[in-house]
């Protein structure tokens, strides 16, 4: 049955599965482990943002220091204070921004890094620049209001507020429904607070690039509303959250709870595979709902083989191999025990107990020397022997005939419908007995069936068969009990016993050559005649020990 | 008092005497002026409350000069406004700016069934709304542009402006509503065409009422068309409370 290999099959299929459910249960652990990584990761790139934001505003107001202390400012914006009139201030307008021009120049020539002076001025360049008089009037201005006429006042906006009372400060404006970065400083003139000067920076591509590239593989962007004002997406990892990925969400951020209460998000999930968290800038225009998004890439494991791949040279290292190996020949070890004694061990009883078939030291099989598949292939094997038998008594009628002939004496034709059979004529007796033995019908008279027919008249051979000495019955002939194996030992022993009688040899003669030969006839015997069982009876012919058999029929 | 400052008193002055102007034409031969002094030099400005969120990365010092205390910006931020029985129905059209980035007057005071225009001489446009009064919803105004709003119910509403966030201000809309004061940046004020009776009187900060206190105003000489009276000087402090 092969229970123990069966077993083993199944014990191996239930750790391949258990092995493929782990695979993918640490599939999972890993993803969800990784997102709680990346929204942790999402907080701390937060954190360094608005570190470095914060160092980039102090950098706003520093570089704008030294604008604070000319006095060609100052002088300008004390004489504002007393002009009340378009046209006086329409003066020191055009006066302002000429010096503000000049100072922006300065600012370029003094940038940091490589490239011309046009192009530094393009990047250090203010996008607004503001100068106020005390009162909080606008004198002079440059940018996108800068034709406006001179007098309108920003003295109520809290950066200016401040720095008309002698602060540096910095805030972050949605001015003209523009969004700017703003830095302020006091004008001091003599020994008085006399105005202020404020600049102020968009948010564009260059700035995000440079900040966002610090937080290696994020993407950033700065919203105002749902518009986005600048973003920047890196090129590794490919599929880094876009512009579009970061944007769609923005209606629903903006409505969300703890976006309105001034709070970054949880992370949300993005198109693409991307998860990013929303927060509020530092500064005045907060309060119009404008942030930033930070975004990443899920780093998602599909499926198991990834994670295998994803193993470190380090971690495949660190991998117990030799116990592993152990454990694997240890069970392969087992398998192949399992095997050798369920199948290889029986089997090789099994070829070579049939070879002893073939090498005729046994006739057949035991079959409950084996179990399972074994015992009915031996059942088979003895089965598919009885049945070579029978066909070898069938398809070589001739040889077996010589054989009965020379053993038994003469077989009666086919259809002969006589009770006797294999009778041996006189004349046809064999001189010498391969066997040893030789096999005569019974006299009726010792036939124990009340059926038997009567010998035909149209065989008139037979009549000469019948025995010279009259035959005595064997004892089991009359029992009605009838065991073949003691029957076939009884004839045996009376067969050896006549010959002796005769002075005949019984040197060759065993039990098991001997019944055989009485098999084969008995087996020829039923099926010619539908007998129930054949007895047999020794009886002396020509001197010689001979047997007669006779079907029994009922 | 620098030059700054007496260019804004002047300034408040032009304004409301435009005000005094058809107010004593419509008035009787016996309306009154009513000065008084608000003492602001012990009120400070109320903090920011703890839940607004910091709006800067750097407030800094200069190093070089003291900085500037905060004071209250007494014409934007005080109304005092004097309530009775005889409320007329003059001056049913008031008039705010928004300069400066924000409203002038942020305490605004005006009288049931009144007009309240606000004309916007910034360079840049607001979208003011009263939280709560559906009459008063955002709309943009434009640079140099006017909004008319007319006010039927009364009550108080925070004002707010979605395009400049800072802007912050208190409407008022009374039924008893008798007259208005012009307040100087020192924190003189002066009613103007007051009528002889016993009044109110209401100084507001935003939303909070600091002092309200009963007046009498009586006409003492019958041969003058117009007397000044003089209330008692009222000290502003943080703790201050309607009488």
């Amino acid at each position: 049955m092969l229970l123990l290999s069966r077993f083993w099959y199944l014990f191996l299929a239930v750790m391949a599965a258990a092995a493929v459910g782990a695979a993918l249960l640490g599939q999972g652990i890993i993803n969800a482990k990784s997102d709680r990584n990346l929204a942790e990761q999402l907080r701390r790139d937060r954190f360094e943002l608005e570190a470095m934001l914060r160092l980039e505003s102090r950098a706003r107001l520093d570089a704008i220091a030294f604008i604070t202390v000319d006095n060609k400012i100052g002088e300008i914006l004390r004489k504002a204070v007393n002009v009340e009139n378009e046209k006086g201030l329409w003066e020191l307008n055009a006066q302002l921004k000429e010096v503000l021009r000049g100072h922006i120049t300065r600012l370029a020539e003094a940038a940091p890094g490589k490239g011309t002076l046009e192009e530094k001025r393009t990047r250090v360049a203010p996008d607004i620049a503001i100068a106020v008089d005390v009162r909080g009037r606008i004198i002079a201005q440059l940018g996108p209001l800068m034709a406006n006429p001179p007098g309108s006042g920003l003295g109520t906006f809290p950066l200016v507020r401040r720095a008309l009372q002698g602060y540096l400060r910095d805030d972050i404006w949605v001015y003209d429904r523009r969004v700017y970065r703003m830095a302020a400083r006091p004008i001091i003139y003599g020994g008085q607070y006399v105005g202020a000067i404020l600049h102020g920076h968009r948010y564009d591509g260059p700035f995000i690039e440079k900040y966002a590239k610090n937080l290696g593989g994020a993407s950033v962007a700065f919203f105002y509303q749902t518009d986005v004002l600048a973003s920047y997406s890196p090129s590794d990892p490919q599929n880094a959250p876009n512009r579009q990925q970061m944007q769609k969400p923005l209606s629903k951020i903006l409505v969300s709870e703890k976006f309105k209460q001034r709070e970054s998000t949880d992370p949300v999930e993005l198109e693409g595979d991307g998860l990013a968290i929303y927060s509020r800038v530092v500064g005045s225009a907060a309060d119009v709902d404008v942030g930033y998004v930070i975004a990443r890439l899920k780093e998602h494991i599909a499926t198991p083989i990834e994670l295998f791949n994803s193993a470190s040279d380090q971690d495949i290292e660190a991998l117990p191999i030799t116990e592993l190996v152990v454990i694997a020949l240890g069970l392969f070890g087992i398998g192949l025990l399992f095997l050798f004694l369920e199948r290889d061990r029986p089997f090789g009883q099994l070829v070579d107990k049939t070879n002893e078939i073939a090498q005729k030291e046994r006739d057949r099989l035991i079959v409950t020397e084996w179990r399972g598949g074994f015992r009915k292939l031996a059942d088979a094997i003895n089965r598919a022997i009885d049945k070579e038998v029978e066909k070898a008594a069938e398809v070589a009628p001739t040889r077996k005939k010589v054989n009965l002939d020379e053993i038994l004496g003469p077989t009666p034709e086919a259809g002969d419908s006589s009770a006797f059979f294999g009778f041996a004529e006189e004349t046809k007796a064999p001189s010498e007995t391969a066997k040893g033995f030789m096999l005569t019908p019974p006299p009726p008279s010792t036939i124990d069936s009340p059926k038997a027919p009567p010998r035909p008249p149209s065989k008139p051979k037979a009549a000469p068969a019948l025995p010279q000495h009259p035959l005595k019955p064997l004892p089991s002939e009359k029992s009605a009990d009838f065991d073949e194996d003691t029957h076939f030992k009884e004839v045996f022993s009376q067969y050896l016993a006549t010959r002796r009688q005769c002075g005949e040899s019984i040197e060759q003669l065993t039990f098991d050559k001997f019944l055989v030969t009485l098999r084969k006839n008995r087996d020829q015997i039923i099926s010619k005649h539908g007998a129930v069982g054949v007895r047999f009876t020794v009886y002396v012919k020509q001197g010689k020990a001979a047997l007669k058999a006779a079907p029994i029929k009922n | 008092m620098t030059k700054h400052r007496l260019n804004q008193r002047s300034q408040f002055a032009t304004r409301w005497l435009a005000l005094a102007t058809v107010a004593t034409l419509a008035s009787s031969a016996d309306a009154l002026e009513v000065d008084g002094k608000l003492l602001v030099g012990a009120y400070r400005v109320p903090a920011e409350s703890a839940s607004a969120r910091r709006s800067y990365y750097w407030e800094l010092e200069n190093g070089v000069k003291e900085v500037a205390r905060s004071r209250i910006d007494a014409p934007r931020e005080l109304a005092v406004v004097l309530l009775g029985d005889n409320a007329s129905e003059n001056g049913k059209r008031f008039e705010v700016e928004f300069y400066g980035g924000s409203l002038l007057p942020s305490t605004i005071v005006v009288r049931k069934g009144s007009t309240l225009r606000i004309n916007n001489k910034d360079e840049i446009a607001h979208e003011v709304y009263a939280k709560g009064l559906k009459a008063f919803g955002p709309e943009t105004i434009s640079p140099r542009a006017i909004r008319s709003i007319e006010l039927k119910e009364a009550g108080s509403w925070q004002l707010y402006d979605r395009l400049v966030t800072h802007v912050r201000g208190q409407l008022h809309v009374l039924a008893n509503l008798v007259a208005i004061a012009k307040v100087n940046p020192d924190g003189e004020y002066s009613f103007s065409d007051v009528e002889p009776g016993n009044y109110t009187l209401r100084v507001y900060h935003g939303a909070k009422l600091l002092v309200e206190k009963p007046v009498e105003v009586v006409k003492r000489d019958n041969r003058k068309k117009e007397i000044a009276i003089k209330l008692d000087p009222i000290t502003l402090t943080n703790s201050s409370k309607p009488e």
